[in-house]
């Protein structure tokens, strides 16, 4: 299982890899903005991907857009903070499976990393 | 508040009654079931009943026919024998032939013996006596002028020999009673009865030889046509003329060869007689009777009659003649057709029996001669010559199937049955057979109509079609009342079933039978409460639940069915309603506030949510619609409710098919969680504050606030003083222009305070500062301005105030814990704290400010050990006295120019030894001697005059009066009076005084003084 | 609760919405509110209305005779005695506070209005909030709604 992790803040992508390590991650890995996880995301075709919405250079939608068109079926959490709830519906529409809103529940964390998995 | 009854009934989805059981009913189906097969089965009996009956019938009636036709044959058979017997034997009795020879003879001298009797037979006579026939003949064949007879007869009269021409006056036209002549003659001459004529010829004939000769053997040969029933009995000789006639009809006289009569049958019997037998060389047998076919025979009115012939021999063998019987058909019909007793025979009513012969023309007749179509009868005359009906003998031939069959056989033995249509067109049954008779080729055909024939079967299959109506309609009232008993309770329950179907819930099927329509119909009532009980538990837990609860489908439409909780919140009943509907205003009770953005949020929330793709679950927190403001419009005054909605996923097979929509009342949620905020902002305020000032030096911080104080004053005067008052009228420009100075004034002063905190880094004040400067562009950029824009910065301004308030007293308390810190060492420790708490206690109650400050100098002495509990106890009525009475209102002592905080301050000292000194000293406002005189006055301690020229010192005695107080309401911690008073006794006790200095509105000081020796001077 | 500006608004439109059904187009200036240490200014008559429930306080209409002699001859009372004028001043501050209640809801409840009469600097009333004078100028005299609610 393969986890990328999306977020202009270190702090916000420790929080997320901590709250979601169990043993089934075999990896994980971090992308501090949109065209690095595009980059990254191509090489290794994670399974899950979360993603921010703020960030610099490139922004969350645009970023979506470019995950998706690698694979239509990537499986993309959107967390972000409550006031890009607009940007994320669109998001949600565009093809993200979900939203999570900062500041992170670990356990609704977990809870939404599983309902991701199994479909 | 009235919510509209929810019935809840309606609200559940419409139950579309169907219709009943379609098709035919069970009763149909076995009503039609039964009676096909009872027809299928009436028919078949009726039709096997006739069949097999009719051929039996069949079988009988051609049995019958067979046994008849065998009679018929040999009675027929035996007529003929007999008849020709009888020809034969009287061909060779003497008697014949003595009488054969005899008239022979006679007619040939005929003549000879009429002129020998006188009568000269000559031309005249023989024309005139033709005359005389021709006129008879005339007449007599007249009604028969349609037939060539008449016209042969007429003709041949010339032909006629004279003796023949005698003859057949005498015999024919003359009335001769004594010829004993049977044939009636036509009364020709009756006119001329006394016709000499007729009287000489007949006169001379009487003497000829031939008459003699007739008269000879009339007898005889009359007992013989008598006893044999011959229509006639005729003697032709060997020239062929007919010498004698019985029945003295027109063949008499003739020549059979050549006369008139050549071509009838009667010629051919003379000649078969005579000669034999076509083939024969020799003469015939004595014995050989030739029979004819039956003809209409011309001479007899043209009746088909029979000949036989037989030739008459002398004793020498040598024939004289022939002797020439006639039988007419009658007699040969009446042998067919039994005397008509048709059912006798067995022949019914519609049968018969009919010789035919080799020319298929009829030779008896027909029974059913009337139903006979004109072609097939001819016209027929009696025995006078009058036409008489009809006859079909000798008609027209026969085509039918029967005659055909009986000819096609060239066996004369031809027998056969036969079904056929006969000449009438009815069809019918026949036997058939040839006759065995010799000379004669005759066929007898014997047929009855099938219909009766057969009519006993008919009417058997009639009976049995009956007899099965009868059954059928027996069954159809056996179904009609068994499926009424049976398909009663099936009915029963059609009919639960259909009243449940249209609403009504209530209906039950009666269990009426045991068997399994019974069973069914209780399980169907056990089904039946089971799902009402289902229904019924879910209409209690969607009345019983608090939140509102409902579903819309995927056009985002509400369904019915809701929780009475929706339609409570609501205020309305929403079924039917589009989602979004309930978040635009539409002037209802309940009105949303809601930003368009969120309206949009919410439309694609509901679309993400119908994407199968997409878990609920995934999605919820972007739900926009958690906090949704609504006004609610009261008669007691609108207010603001908000509503928490929330959205599940109902699935069915996986398939997002309807969105359930919880709706919570979070009103009061929200509140406290903006109570919290807001409260938590102003905790945040504070503590901003409190790290603002720390860092801040203490006088420039004081200096700010008091800079800031004032600025924010003037502001306030400069709005009030702003106000226009005066009596003219002002123009909008000139109002605009003075609001624009308004501003201005308040922006400069807000711009210093701003400068001022950012120079100080009190973001605190820099902040409102801020928020108030953008107010006043906002203003200024505003349009037409009124006063009402300006009451954010009145607003703001207060605000300010407080702030300088809050600063303030922070600091009060940070100075007081200073305090407090800092004067550790003071005795009587912990006590104090107690006093300073009290003397703030009491002052806040009254709205004042005070801080304590203790300077114990000299510590409370040991002995008396109870002193020091009374210091105590002095100290706080007098602490409470100072802030209760001394210390000012803040803002009355800001008006001297005070601090707004008042001091009080409590001290020890031991000045003398022997001295102790304890009190407390207020800066408040000291006595007022004024209020204290007429305080005194008021109280009745001496009159007016007598207390105005009291002095200080007495007035201030006053106080330690019991009862006396100059509070004009006693409040809480002051005012009784009672205090002062309890003081002096105690300072008394231990040998004290009190001493009272004051100075109005600047302070108050109460000292006690104890005296530490015996000695009471101090 | 506190006070919001809102609140005071909802007062100040009452106070237009009585002047607007005094006389068809008033001319009602409603001038920049400032604030008082105690209730105040009050002019020769004024109606108070203690206020408790939501807010604690008083709402208060303060206005010179000429003002209500005025006003009640558009109300066609023939009155102009002292007794008149208390009774209008008070009416007027029922009216108002009366008013602002349908925004504000049942639990903002108003008693019986007090009249005082004379021009005081400042009455002894201690409400503990802010007071609010907001100035009405009407036909060229000056009233005032005074709000000291907390």
């Amino acid at each position: 299982m393969k986890l990328l992790i999306v977020d202009d803040s270190s702090v916000v992508r420790l929080a997320i890899q901590r709250d979601l390590e169990n043993g089934h991650i075999t990896q994980v890995d971090q992308a501090a903005d949109g065209e690095e996880a595009v980059r990254l995301y191509q090489e290794k075709l994670h399974d899950v991907i979360t993603l921010d919405i703020t960030m610099p250079r490139m922004d969350g939608l645009t970023c979506l857009e470019s995950l998706l068109k690698i694979n239509p079926e990537a499986k993309i959490l959107i967390i972000s903070a409550l006031r890009d709830r607009a940007t994320a519906l669109i998001a949600l529409k565009r093809g993200a499976r979900g939203f999570l809103c900062k500041p992170i529940n670990p356990d609704e964390l977990r809870e939404a990393f599983e309902l991701l998995l199994t479909d | 508040m009235k919510v509209p009854q929810n019935d809840l009934s309606k609200n559940l989805p419409e139950y579309q009654p169907k219709e009943g059981p379609r098709g035919y009913s069970i009763r149909d189906k076995l009503l039609l079931f039964t009676l096909t097969l009872l027809s299928i089965a009436i028919l078949g009996l009726s039709s096997a009943a006739f069949f097999l009956s009719s051929g039996a019938l069949r079988r009988a009636r051609l049995d019958g026919f067979r046994s008849l036709r065998e009679s018929f044959s040999e009675v027929i058979s035996r007529f003929f024998a007999d008849h020709r017997r009888g020809i034969a034997t009287q061909a060779e009795s003497q008697t014949f032939r003595y009488a054969a020879s005899e008239l022979s003879a006679g007619y040939q001298e005929l003549i000879d013996d009429l002129e020998d009797a006188g009568l000269p037979v000559d031309d005249a006579l023989i024309a005139s006596l033709r005359d005389r026939l021709r006129l008879a003949y005339e007449k007599y064949f007249a009604p028969m002028s349609a037939l060539d007879i008449s016209k042969n007869a007429l003709a041949q009269i010339a032909n006629l020999s004279r003796e023949g021409v005698i003859v057949q006056y005498v015999y024919i036209l003359g009335n001769a009673p004594d010829s004993g002549a049977e044939v009636e003659n036509e009364p020709v001459g009756e006119n001329d009865g006394t016709d000499s004529l007729a009287s000489k010829v007949r006169n001379a004939f009487s003497k000829t030889t031939y008459a003699r000769a007739v008269e000879r053997y009339q007898p005889s040969i009359e007992a013989v046509v008598g006893r044999n029933r011959y229509n006639d009995l005729l003697f032709i000789d060997n020239r062929g003329n007919v010498v004698y006639s019985f029945g003295k009809s027109w063949d008499l006289g003739t020549n059979v060869v050549s006369g008139w009569l050549a071509n009838s049958n009667l010629k051919k019997v003379f000649v078969g007689a005579w000669y034999g037998p076509p083939g024969s060389s020799t003469s015939p047998e004595a014995d050989h009777v030739m029979v004819t076919d039956m003809e209409d025979y011309p001479a007899k009115n043209n009746r088909p009659v029979v000949f036989l012939g037989c030739a008459i021999s002398d004793r020498l063998g040598e024939q004289q003649g022939v002797l020439v019987h006639e039988i007419d058909s009658r007699q040969i019909t009446s042998i067919i057709t039994f005397d008509e007793h048709w059912t006798q025979v067995g022949l019914g009513s519609s049968g018969e029996a009919y010789i035919v012969g080799p020319d298929r023309r009829l030779r008896t007749e027909s029974r059913f001669l009337q139903e006979l179509p004109p072609e097939q009868t001819i016209p027929s005359y009696n025995e006078k010559g009058l036409p008489d009906g009809r006859t079909s003998i000798l008609a027209s031939p026969l085509h039918n199937q029967a005659v055909d069959q009986l000819f096609a056989n060239k066996a004369r033995s031809g027998v056969g049955e036969v079904t056929f249509v006969d000449e009438r067109g009815r069809e019918s049954l026949g036997v058939f057979g040839m006759l065995p008779l010799p000379e004669l080729n005759w066929g007898l055909v014997i047929r009855i109509d099938t219909d009766e024939a057969f009519k006993p079967a008919q009417d058997l299959a009639r009976l049995v079609a009956v007899g099965g109506l009868v059954i059928l309609v027996f069954a159809i009232g056996g179904i009609i009342v068994f499926s009424h008993f049976l398909l009663g309770p099936i009915g029963q329950l059609v009919a639960t079933a259909e009243k449940i179907g249209g609403g009504d819930l209530s209906a039950r099927a009666p269990v009426m039978t045991s068997d399994e329509v019974g069973f069914l119909a209780s399980r169907f009532n056990t089904m039946v409460d089971q799902v009402v009980a289902g229904t019924n538990q879910i209409r209690k837990i969607l009345e019983t639940v608090n939140e509102g609860l409902f579903l819309i489908g995927p056009d985002l439409i509400i369904q019915p069915g809701y929780s009475r909780a929706t339609s409570e919140i609501f205020h309305r009943e929403i079924v039917g309603l589009h989602f979004l509907d309930l978040l635009r205003p539409t002037g209802q009770v309940l009105e949303p506030v809601l930003a368009p953005a969120t309206l949009e949020a919410t439309t694609l929330y509901l679309e993400l949510l119908q994407n199968p793709k997409i878990k609920d679950k995934l999605i919820a927190q972007t739900n926009p619609l958690l906090e949704v403001e609504f006004r609610q419009r009261d008669p007691k005054g609108n207010r603001t409710r908000f509503l928490e909605f929330r959205f599940n996923r109902v699935l069915a097979a996986g398939k997002p098919t309807q969105i359930m929509v919880t709706v919570l009342d979070v009103t009061t949620s929200v509140s406290l969680k903006r109570q919290i905020r807001e409260s938590e902002a102003r905790a945040q305020s504070q503590i901003e504050m409190l790290f603002g000032i720390m860092h801040v030096d203490p006088s420039t911080l004081q200096e700010f606030l008091t800079h800031t104080e004032t600025q924010t004053d003037n502001m306030v005067q400069a709005l009030e003083a702003g106000q226009f008052v005066s009596k003219t009228a002002e123009t909008a420009e000139q109002r605009s222009d003075r609001y624009a100075r308004l501003l201005q004034t308040i922006s400069r002063s807000l711009h210093l305070i701003k400068g001022n905190a950012t120079v100080i880094h009190l973001s605190y004040f820099e902040n409102l500062a801020d928020q108030l400067e953008e107010e006043v562009v906002a203003i200024q950029q505003a349009g037409v301005v009124s006063g009402e824009h300006f009451l954010p910065i009145t607003t703001g301004l207060g605000q300010m105030r407080d702030r300088i308030t809050m600063t303030r007293e922070l600091i009060d308390r940070l100075i007081e814990m200073q305090k407090v810190f800092s004067h550790k060492s003071s005795t009587l420790n912990g006590e104090f704290d107690a006093l300073a708490e009290l003397a703030e206690e009491v002052a806040r109650r009254s709205g004042k400010r005070v801080h304590v400050t203790f300077d114990f100098a000299a510590p409370v002495p040991a002995e008396p050990k109870s002193l020091s509990e009374t210091v105590h106890t002095i100290l706080t009525q007098l602490v409470r006295n100072a802030a209760a009475h001394g210390v000012e209102l803040p803002f009355h002592r800001v008006n001297c120019g005070k601090d707004p905080v008042g001091d009080i301050h409590i001290f020890s000292c031991r000045q003398d030894p022997h001295c102790f000194e304890f009190g407390v000293r207020d800066d408040g406002r000291g006595l007022d001697f004024s209020v204290l005189r007429r305080r005194a006055v008021e109280a009745g301690y001496a009159d007016k005059e007598v207390i105005g020229r009291w002095g200080e010192a007495e007035l201030t005695d006053l106080l330690f009066k019991p009862g006396f107080t100059t509070l004009e309401q006693s409040t809480r911690d002051a005012g009784r009076g009672v205090g002062l008073d309890a003081v002096q006794d105690l300072a008394k006790r231990f040998g004290g005084e009190i001493k009272v200095s004051s100075k109005m509105g600047s302070f108050t000081e109460f000292r006690v003084r104890i005296s530490m020796n015996e000695t009471f001077d101090c | 609760m506190k006070m919001t500006d809102q609140d005071i608004r909802i007062f100040i439109t009452m106070a237009r919405r009585y002047f607007e059904a005094l006389e068809p187009k008033p001319t009602l200036v409603i001038e920049p509110p400032f604030l008082r240490d105690e209730l105040g200014p009050l002019l020769e008559y004024t109606g108070i209305i203690p206020v408790s429930g939501r807010c604690e306080g008083a709402v208060c209409f303060t206005a010179n005779g000429g003002m209500l002699e005025t006003i009640l001859a558009l109300l066609k009372d023939e009155r102009r005695d002292d007794a008149a004028k208390r009774d209008l001043v008070g009416e007027i501050a029922n009216t108002l506070s009366g008013n602002a209640r349908e925004e504000f809801g049942s639990d903002f409840r108003i008693s019986v209005p007090n009249v005082i009469v004379g021009p005081r600097v400042s009455a002894d009333l201690r409400t503990g909030g802010r007071n609010y004078a907001i100035p009405l100028n009407w036909r060229s005299e000056t009233a005032y709604l005074l709000v000291s609610l907390k």
